[in-house]
């Protein structure tokens, strides 16, 4: 039975674990506020309280005596989505309230998927097939599509092993986007291809399209700080890539 | 084959590579890449009955909420991971390009054309998943709530 203080600080600071972890997967913020208070309940809380945003996370427990414990959490706001930890956080979070599991084996989970690694050629392979495909989808030929290939796995390498040098997003899409612009504007001068073709595909692996329709139901199910903070982050990102691309092309000159 | 039949199936293989992008389960990657074909489907058809990229961006968007949803409730996954993939067909990669470029280029007259395609692309995707996402928990609602008073009685 839980009744000391200690085990509630214990049990906020799990709580937030999972919180943080299910915004840096990808989760909408309504989403991580709906299941962090149903995970308060069932930990027999009387009340919850959550706010949160997509860089931070306070929460409120109140218990049955009248204690109250507020902890709050800051992290790193990122666009990165990962759906099967997504659905694994889902239905852990389903199995610890319907009281299946308990405290020990849940923060074990936790860390668990939390140190899981990604499968790197899935995320290759799917850079590539996307790049290629939306290439041939906006009218490129198939050599165009070929380049974009090429450029989708500058990308998947630039995502996988520079962007922990970034200080944020915004300096990462600037970059990313103009190195590859120059990539695809050399190439396409050399071998004559539509470099606006190619950029076009290699454009939607870079453009934060999740973010984008979160922020969407961020707004629509009322959580406005969130859904804005959202927006006007995905609009930053997208004009920095946007930037990116405009210089390379005025430096290549196409 | 005609640029429709290419957009289609390059929509399809489009979305699989973005659901293998964010690592779906590849269990639920054919039914991922499958909304993206449709998604791309109804675009089309939409567009070529009214000629309106707002209301064939606001059918195929509500589309895609909807379809992600009722997947969502049979494979008992959050929404999202059957949504992304359905619905990045429709982001307006190549107008929002094309935007950008003619603002380098100086062409004002291109520039707001374009521009002002792709605000109502953006546009035309918000307000479709919007009006789905209110309609379907409304309809979610009712069912949930006439199921118990059924109950109850």
């Amino acid at each position: 039975m839980i009744n000391t203080a200690t085990d509630y600080k214990k049990i906020l600071n799990t709580i937030l674990d999972f919180g943080e972890l299910m915004v840096s997967v990808g989760a909408e913020i309504n989403r991580v506020e709906d299941t962090l208070t149903r995970l308060g309940l069932s930990y027999g809380a009387k009340r919850m309280n959550v706010f949160a945003v997509t860089n931070n996370i306070i929460v409120t427990l109140i218990v049955e005596n009248g204690t109250i414990y507020t902890q709050s959490r800051r992290f790193q706001s990122n666009a990165g989505t990962d759906f099967t930890k997504l659905e694994k956080l889902n239905s852990l979070s389903r199995k610890k309230c319907g009281g299946i599991i308990s405290h020990d084996e849940f923060e074990l989970e936790i860390s668990q998927i939390k140190s899981e690694k990604s499968n790197k050629l899935k995320i290759c392979l799917g850079s590539m097939l996307a790049g290629g495909a939306f290439t041939l989808f906006f009218g490129g030929t198939v050599c165009d599509a070929a380049a974009a290939v090429v450029f989708a796995v500058a990308i998947y390498f630039l995502q996988a092993y520079f962007r922990a040098f970034c200080p944020n997003n915004i300096i990462f899409n600037l970059i990313s986007s103009f190195i590859v612009g120059i990539g695809i504007c050399a190439v396409s001068q050399l071998a004559s291809l539509n470099a606006d073709k190619v950029i076009i595909g290699d454009i939607m692996l870079l453009i934060p399209g999740i973010a984008f329709t979160n922020s969407m139901r961020d707004l629509l199910s009322g959580d406005t700080v969130t859904g804005i903070m959202r927006l006007v982050e995905t609009v930053i990102w997208a004009a920095a890539l946007a930037i990116g691309f405009v210089l390379a092309i005025l430096a290549m000159g196409v | 084959m005609s640029q429709d039949v290419i957009q289609v199936i390059s929509a399809f293989a489009g979305a699989a590579g973005f659901a293998l992008v964010f690592n779906i389960r590849i269990k639920h990657l054919l039914l991922a890449s499958v909304g993206g074909l449709l998604s791309c489907v109804i675009y089309l058809l939409v567009q070529t009955s009214v000629e309106n990229y707002f209301i064939s961006c606001f059918v195929s968007s509500a589309f895609c909420a909807i379809y992600a949803e009722v997947m969502a409730r049979i494979y008992k996954t959050p929404a999202t991971v059957f949504f992304i993939p359905a619905v990045v067909a429709l982001i307006p990669g190549g107008s929002l390009y094309y935007t950008m470029s003619y603002l380098i280029q100086g062409n004002s007259e291109l520039f707001s054309q374009y521009g002002r395609t792709t605000g109502l692309y953006a546009l035309g995707i918000a307000c479709g998943i919007s009006l789905a996402w209110a309609l379907w928990y409304m309809i979610q609602k009712m069912i949930t709530d006439i199921a118990k008073k059924i109950k109850e009685k």
